[in-house]
């Protein structure tokens, strides 16, 4: 069976500027390899600027590869890998002209895997009325709305960038736990962020990335038995500045 | 997929159309109503068919003028910012999502350029005095299409096709210079579109002569001689026009593809 999610020798370069991949010996740029099984909720960590989310626009299909390959399902990206991701991207992507019922509507359209009854109950329990305008919505609500209908789907593969980066600490806990109640057991979520001790409590895995770099994969378990301290201990000491 | 993209462009744009629409109907209103006052109001007459002919000018060249503007605007704002971190990860291809927006722009700019028209035509003349108007245009375009060896409703046929054909081409035009601003710049990607538009509208203009010129150095009085009667020269050069936006429009639609299959570049 196909890994979730697949890299092999992924470089992206944005002009000079190698954002994935490190640059070799000789100069030549080294691609990323990784492998992310199903049934897995992996933590990609890493500080502002290393390229996590220029690795998650590469899954999604958002930038194209500079080199190397990467597979999601055993898929390039493209229409089919697309029906298998769902993805939370670091910024607000809603239509102003929508309500929060077009958007659901919008994705009940698009998505055979969206489940709309779900969705409308997370709306219910934020009391957030599906009738509401998105464009007048605190920043916060915007985030939660888009949360819910990313999570409502039964997809294969969740990639969630920086999901708690600019919300405070109870919606942070309100993520997180829609993160793990809506969690498929078969599905992967590969979260993005650099706020490790509010995620550390939910992930299996850990993905270390650093100017490009992919600087250590493991179990959370295993690592935090292995080094004696906390993921949020070794990140701050392994990225101190 | 495709239908499912259509249905979401005309609900997302579909509002704005039918505000303008709307009171497009109300000042061809007001205009007919400031021209039927009693004569008795002369300056209150004067005064009102001012201010509806203002506002009537105004409002039809925002209809003309939204056209434009929101085919731009629908397709950087939705593909090229950030509503394109949705568009560009639902389960559609980019030739879809390029289709869905040219076939709504075209459906938009069809319908305003006929509801201008109705409104001009109701405002020109009295309903049941359209015949003779009808037949007074017709009076006015007959010689033309005489000329160019046609009759009159030929001549209207080639020129929807040339009207429709030109449209086509002119919005891909805009999104695939849109679409180039994009992958090529990476701060000012609205300034690199608008470059990009200037680029491909002087070459859309030069390459055609330039082909004409070559072929009429190859084979000197060629083109004259082949299609005389001075009639084939207008069937010509309307097919020439025709053919030549119709290849300009495939090729726009072709590097739009590629930019937003292959470049995409969202910040």
């Amino acid at each position: 069976m196909a890994a979730t999610l697949e890299c092999k020798g992924l470089t992206k370069r944005f002009g000079r500027k190698l954002a994935l991949g490190t640059a070799g010996p000789d100069g030549k740029a080294v691609g990323i390899d990784l492998t992310v099984e199903a049934g897995r909720i992996v933590g990609l960590l890493g500080p502002n600027g290393s390229g996590k989310t220029t690795l998650i626009k590469l899954a999604t299909g958002l930038i194209t590869p500079t080199a190397g390959e990467i597979r999601i399902g055993g898929y390039a990206p493209g229409v089919q890998s697309k029906r298998l991701i769902s993805y939370l991207p670091e910024r607000t992507y809603l239509s102003d002209w929508m309500r929060v019922r077009d958007l659901i509507a919008f994705f009940r359209d698009f998505y055979e895997d969206f489940n709309e009854h779900k969705a409308l109950d997370m709306l219910e329990r934020l009391r957030i009325n599906p009738q509401d305008k998105i464009k007048p919505l605190s920043k916060g609500t915007k985030e939660k709305v888009q949360l819910i209908v990313v999570m409502s789907r039964e997809a294969k593969l969740y990639l969630l960038d920086e999901p708690i980066g600019g919300v405070d600490p109870a919606a942070r806990e309100f993520i997180l736990s829609t993160i793990l109640s809506n969690y498929n057991e078969d599905a992967t979520i590969l979260i993005s962020t650099h706020l490790i001790a509010d995620v550390e409590r939910v992930l299996d895995e850990v993905i270390f990335i650093s100017e490009g770099g992919i600087l250590r994969t493991a179990q959370v378990d295993a690592l935090r038995e292995a080094e004696g301290k906390s993921v949020d201990a070794l990140f701050r000491e392994v990225f101190k500045c | 997929m495709l239908g499912k993209l259509l249905r979401n462009e005309l609900k997302a744009t579909g509002r704005l159309f039918l505000i303008l629409y709307a009171l497009l109907a109300l000042m061809t209103g007001f205009y007919k109503v400031s021209r039927l006052l009693p004569t008795r109001f002369v300056v209150t007459q004067s005064i009102m068919v001012a201010v509806s002919t203002a506002l009537y000018v105004v409002i039809v060249v925002g209809v003309v003028a939204m056209s434009f503007v929101i085919m731009v605007q629908r397709f950087y704002k939705n593909l090229l910012g950030d509503e394109g971190y949705l568009m560009h990860t639902l389960p559609v291809t980019a030739g879809q999502h390029i289709l869905a927006k040219l076939m709504v722009s075209l459906l938009w700019n069809v319908l305003s350029f006929a509801l201008v028209l109705l409104s001009v035509a109701l405002l020109a003349a009295n309903p049941a005095d359209w015949g003779r108007q009808w037949a007074y245009i017709v009076s006015l375009i007959e010689p033309l299409a005489q000329e160019a060896g046609f009759n009159y409703a030929t001549l209207l046929l080639y020129a929807a096709i040339w009207l429709f054909v030109v449209a086509v081409d002119k919005t891909l035009l805009c999104y695939a210079s849109l679409s180039l601003g994009q992958w090529k710049a990476s701060k000012n990607k609205l300034g690199a579109a608008i470059g990009f538009a200037a680029l491909l509208y002087m070459l859309e203009q030069v390459v055609p002569l330039l082909i004409l010129r070559v072929v009429e150095y190859a084979r000197p009085g060629w083109i004259i001689q082949a299609q005389a009667p001075a009639q084939g020269i207008v069937r010509f050069m309307f097919w020439w026009s025709v053919c030549a936006s119709a290849v300009c429009a495939a090729v726009y639609a072709c590097v739009s593809n590629r930019a937003l299959k292959k470049h995409l570049n969202l910040a």
